[in-house]
């Protein structure tokens, strides 16, 4: 896999591209929002994860800020692609860090709903239905199946993206934001 | 992707800028990004510029970030 240098910036390669974009898609919203992604192709790479296909999409450059910071954690870790640790370290870890960052900007707006959160499942029989920190949510979006009740997933905005050991998930419990 | 912030390059020494974001002045680290220049406009996660803005879009950027 070749490294992408955009405008002075030397992106690494996204090893799977499925995990990234389970984070990255509830983010897309955003872009779709301020112009930078039409809402059809974010419906595509929904469709695509869900449906397991293939990933021919530069995802790099939509999703530009996380594959950046992405590349920045790889490279602090001695690594020169952007693997399954990485993309997780950022989404789950992170986040939390900058949000604390930002808030010294925009201390009025609350980006709680950026994170990611851990869940568990408690009833995935219809709609399912998670204990978070923020509270019970009840979710339809998901990018993992066979959800049964007791599992750990993450949640972010409205998707739960996958499926989390409980070691990680109660390591995200201590944070705070 | 909405938590990173526009700002203007103000000073460059080394691998390290001082960066105006909002009017608040923050040491950031060049060391990802190439080619940044004084009076640039560069986009900022926690401490690390990690792109360069045309003056439109850091003004546009600063516009939408509180809209999210």
């Amino acid at each position: 896999m070749a490294m992408k240098i955009v405008k002075g910036f030397e992106t690494f390669p996204i090893r799977n591209k499925e995990l990234f974009l389970r984070y990255a898609i509830p983010c897309g919203k955003v872009l779709v929002k301020r112009g930078e992604l039409r809402q059809e192709m974010l419906d595509k790479l929904d469709r695509s994860v869900k449906e397991g296909r293939e990933i021919d999409f530069p995802i790099e450059s939509v999703f530009k800020v996380a594959s950046r910071m992405c590349t920045i954690i790889a490279r602090e870790e001695g690594k020169s692609e952007i693997d399954d640790d990485v993309i997780r370290r950022y989404f789950l870890f992170e986040h939390e860090k900058a949000i604390k960052w930002r808030s010294m900007f925009y201390p009025d707006v609350k980006l709680r709903d950026c994170l990611v959160y851990p869940a568990r499942v408690m009833d995935a029989r219809d709609m399912i239905r998670l204990s978070t920190p923020i509270g019970q949510k009840l979710v339809a979006n998901t990018f993992e199946n066979d959800l049964r009740r007791r599992d750990w997933v993450s949640l972010h905005y409205d998707h739960i993206s996958e499926k989390l050991d409980e070691t990680t998930a109660r390591k995200m419990m201590k944070r705070r934001v | 992707m909405c938590i990173a912030l526009p700002g203007e390059v103000i000073s460059i020494k080394d691998n390290m800028a001082k960066v105006d974001i909002l009017g608040i002045k923050r040491s950031v680290v060049l060391e990802h990004l190439k080619g940044v220049r004084k009076g640039d406009h560069v986009l900022v996660f926690r401490d690390f510029a990690i792109e360069r803005l045309t003056k439109r879009k850091a003004d546009q950027l600063a516009k939408d970030i509180k809209d999210v």
